[in-house]
């Protein structure tokens, strides 16, 4: 398989200044890893592991401080500035909160349109990509000239996906998609990400601090730890045969809903 | 297990209005719970959870337009109390933690004399006495250093430990109930479960019932005695721990169950459920939950399921509870 993201030595120092922070933070520290085409390799970690700055420094919305970052042959780190607006559509990314990813002053029609616009796509044709896409994550075509408070959670997250899908993207960085989220309708977002995945030959890296949903989904899982990637691998393996011992507790946590490890107590119709 | 009761609400509901508009909350529960039980209160955003909660402390906002039901704890009506009374049984009796440690807490009073201002009111220590008092409690909920903890002030903690000053505070004069809204929701793992084994520990020491309110069904799994599930403002099911896994009737609990993600289920689909949780300013008639539910009739367009015993300890609110999905999925 063809590596499409080749992360190497990638490290993130976040120099100490003003008052409340005087030292220099180190975030990220010495990660390597790579994906391959149609992967979906999932992150996880707990929060200030890092896991949404190494999103970030992948599409260098925050360039890394050392190391090399390549998508397919192409070195990031060396692309002038203006060949990224056209790099940037192959690679989005979807954020945790959908709340405050759509503009609420945008209809879901201009929300959309304005990459489309970038991409210099005639009246017509953005009518019919709107029309198509929105059909594909399940929102109504009749809805598009609404807000985005008119929408749930659910719904804006579906709008969002649609928009990150419109500028064909080659990988998605998924950053907790789906946290913010009800249980119920979480399931349906991941559905749709599976199918999507399928349908446009997408590659994916997931990000979430939810082992579950990791371990349901990747086909690699890298662990993160105060910034250092500490176990990468085939999910199955990782999974049945974790090396390093914060993976293993991450993966004894009884208060996961399908833990194998006993509850304390039981409690039946006897005991009432 | 004794069989006198500790809490019991009977047919609590809770209508705000809010720009002119009348929003029901919760339609209508009840709910009893045992002394020393640890309840679990499981629903999603918007399903009554909290406004639950804060009307056994009356604790909810001015916006209310109407209140109706009973609130028994002890015998005595929480409803019916006055002003007076319902404060000195605020973190005496029945008391309460959150979800986000750090906006309970005053960022400008040390650890040690926040937990001591309830101590001195309610059992009228003295200073010298609630320093004592506060001490032991900062050891007991795992507080390192008690000492020189109390005289921290909530920045220089974790959060974390900061959830453990708020259960410091809140079991400091024994409480017969402690209210937990969403305790872990902001933690991490390791520390969201040192929490839980806390909170079992107390409840188990103390005999302290335990109303746990959570979306959280893994933590309900490892910890919980009698589980309620909600529903847009009503409970529509309740049953033990064991019982409920094992056997759960409503159609919503049975696909909320099937829809959480694992390992086992790699390369097959998610259950989900279709639809979104209404609105509680629109809500559909009959049961609330129809217009997402694969077993749906005429029936449950017209008419409110009741909450009805199916057997011993077990209510489910449906009029085919447990029916078979079959080829309707």
């Amino acid at each position: 398989m063809k590596s499409i993201l080749r992360v190497e030595n990638l490290t993130k120092i976040f120099p100490g200044s003003g008052i409340i922070k005087r030292y220099p933070v180190k975030a990220l520290d010495n990660i390597s890893f790579s994906v391959e085409e149609g992967e979906i390799f999932g992150l996880v970690g707990e929060s200030g592991s890092g896991k949404t700055t190494l999103a970030r420094c992948i599409l260098f919305l925050d360039p890394p401080t050392a190391g090399k970052v390549y998508y397919g042959n192409l070195c990031l780190n060396t692309v002038p500035w203006y060949q990224w607006k056209k790099l940037r559509s192959r690679m989005q990314i979807i954020f945790q909160d959908p709340n405050s990813a759509l503009n609420p002053r945008l209809s879901v029609r201009r929300s959309l349109e304005e990459g489309l616009i970038n991409l210099g796509y005639s009246k017509k044709q953005r009518n019919d990509t709107i029309r198509k896409l929105l059909d594909q994550v399940g929102i109504p075509y009749n809805q598009v000239d609404r807000y985005p408070h008119e929408f749930s959670g659910g719904q804006k997250q579906r709008i969002i996906i649609a928009r990150a899908l419109s500028m064909n993207p080659k990988f998605i960085v998924l950053d907790e998609p789906v946290s913010n989220l009800d249980v119920s309708i979480q399931a349906g977002i991941i559905n749709l990400l599976m199918d999507l995945k399928k349908e446009f030959n997408l590659t994916y890296i997931f990000i979430s601090h939810d082992l579950d949903l990791i371990a349901y989904l990747s086909t690699k899982i890298g662990v993160l730890k105060g910034g250092q990637l500490v176990e990468v691998g085939k999910a199955e393996e990782v999974l049945s045969h974790p090396l390093h011992p914060y993976t293993r507790f991450l993966l004894e946590n009884p208060l996961s809903f399908h833990s194998k490890i006993q509850p304390l107590k039981t409690y039946t119709k006897e005991t009432v | 297990m004794g069989s006198e009761v500790l809490l019991e609400i009977k047919d609590l509901a809770v209508e705000f209005t809010a720009h002119q508009r009348k929003i029901p909350a919760v339609r209508g529960i009840d709910l009893t719970i045992l002394p020393g039980q640890f309840h679990a209160l499981v629903g999603e955003s918007g399903a009554g959870k909290t406004v639950t909660s804060l009307s056994i402390l009356r604790l909810l906002p001015p916006n209310v337009s109407n209140l109706r039901g009973s609130i028994k704890f002890n015998d005595h009506d929480l409803l019916q109390l006055s002003e007076e009374v319902m404060r000195n049984l605020r973190g005496r009796e029945i008391s309460m933690i959150f979800q986000e440690p750090a906006k309970y807490l005053n960022p400008s009073l040390k650890a040690g004399v926040q937990v001591m201002e309830a101590i001195r009111y309610h059992m009228g220590y003295s200073e010298k006495a609630a320093r004592e008092r506060v001490c032991e409690l900062f050891e007991k909920v795992g507080l390192s250093d008690p000492e020189l903890a109390m005289d921290r002030y909530p920045h220089e903690f974790s959060g974390g430990m900061k959830q453990r000053v708020m259960i410091a505070m809140a079991i400091s004069c024994n409480p017969s109930l402690l209210i937990a809204d969403e305790p872990t929701t902001s933690l991490d793992v390791g520390v969201q479960r040192q929490i839980i084994h806390l909170l079992l520990d107390l409840q188990r020491s103390s005999n302290m019932a335990i109303l746990y309110i959570t979306h959280d069904l893994g933590i309900v799994r490892y910890a919980a005695d009698v589980i309620s599930i909600m529903y847009a403002g009503k409970i529509i099911e309740s049953a033990p721990k064991d019982v409920l896994f094992s056997s759960p009737l409503h159609p919503y609990t049975r696909l909320l169950l099937a829809s959480i993600p694992s390992r086992e289920k790699r390369g097959t689909r998610l259950q989900g459920i279709p639809g979104t949780v209404p609105n509680p300013e629109d809500l559909p008639p009959g049961c609330a939950f129809h217009p997402r539910c694969p077993l749906a009739q005429q029936k449950c367009k017209e008419n409110v399921p009741p909450l009805v015993r199916i057997e011993a300890g077990h209510r489910c609110a449906c009029f085919f509870p447990g029916k078979e999905f079959g080829s309707l999925l």
